[in-house]
């Protein structure tokens, strides 16, 4: 009987000490911060600009090229890094992405689903570190008037616990 | 006992790791221009290969005579002075992000023959863009015709280039 109250004395201490470690990782700026690095794998396709974690790019004037499709159609690839501060890079992390803002004409889809102002789901276990691409498609459809492609896409990262 | 306390352990533990996650965010804007296209195609019994739409299409006609059969696909017939060959072209237009359903359908020939005039329906081609019509993007059918006069001399070569234009209105 004295032995189990020692064993879950110890248990105790042992989680009352992970417990405790845990909170301060929790409350650390440092190792709690995690960001997104936009990386530019499709070179020549439009320029793209990074600044401060976010990226702009150009798709410069687009107009039907393949008659058999519906739409005008542009399609590039995203490269994005999951970054954890700190150095060490582990873990998975869910990625959302929503539209913030769009001209109204043009929609966009991120591996074949189309973005709305609510959060799309696109990777519930993205790997932290390794560059990730994913397909990004804008259509303008056809009955549409020329004018400018312009929208904004809200990338979110939340580690998994 | 202790196994329901270990248990109490690891979800504290849990608790404490599900605090511990983290969120960031980042924006991608994308900006460009779209502009409006239209195409034409066009496709003809008289055209080499025949009734095949295509942006560029050749009629080679061969011998020809206001005594002999007309070339295939073209038919022969007589006018005032003279003797024509017709062949009923088909013309596609399609247009992508012009804000328009109409198009004006225009056309003109390269080299002017003396004695030889190239007509699509009833207007005669010249130098300058001719208005042919102006109708709804999609399939429409014209005749394209050469009118040969009787006075053109034996031997005369008929070669020439017509452009046809589409333009949204």
């Amino acid at each position: 009987m004295r032995r189990r109250w020692i064993a879950i004395g110890t248990m105790l201490l042992a989680a009352s000490a992970l417990h405790g470690q845990l909170r301060r990782r929790a409350v650390s700026p440092v190792d709690d911060t995690i960001s997104i690095e936009f990386v530019d794998v499709a070179a020549g396709d439009g320029s793209l600009t990074r600044a401060q974690g976010n990226a702009w790019l150009d798709v410069g004037t687009v107009f039907k090229r393949e008659q058999r499709e519906k739409g005008i159609r542009v399609r590039r690839a995203i490269g994005m890094r999951l970054v954890r501060s700190g150095g060490v890079q582990y873990g998975t992390a869910r990625l959302t992405a929503k539209l913030q803002s769009w001209d109204g004409q043009s929609s966009v889809r991120i591996d074949g689903q189309p973005l709305t102002s609510a959060p799309l789901l696109v990777d519930s276990r993205a790997p932290i570190g390794p560059v990730l691409t994913h397909r990004m498609e804008i259509v303008v459809p056809e009955t549409g008037k020329p004018g400018p492609i312009d929208a904004s896409i809200v990338w979110e990262v939340t580690t998994d616990p | 006992m202790a196994g329901r306390i270990l248990r109490i352990c690891v979800g504290i533990a849990l608790c404490a790791a599900a605090a511990g996650a983290a969120t960031g965010s980042a924006t991608f804007n994308i900006t460009g221009n779209t502009v409006g296209t239209v195409t034409i195609t066009l496709a003809a019994p008289g055209f080499i290969p025949a009734n095949t739409a295509l942006v560029a299409s050749t009629a080679t006609l061969g011998v020809i005579s206001k005594n002999a059969l007309a070339p295939v696909g073209w038919t022969k017939a007589t006018i005032t002075n003279g003797w024509k060959l017709t062949t009923p072209v088909t013309i596609a237009t399609t247009q992508t992000l012009t804000g328009s359903t109409q198009a004006a359908l225009t056309a003109k020939l390269l080299t002017p023959q003396s004695g030889i005039a190239w007509k699509v329906d009833a207007v005669t081609l010249t130098t300058a863009d001719q208005l042919i019509a102006t109708e709804a993007f999609g399939l429409h059918n014209h005749d394209l015709a050469v009118e040969i006069d009787n006075s053109v001399p034996a031997g005369t070569l008929l070669t020439n280039t017509i452009n046809f234009t589409v333009t949204a209105q």
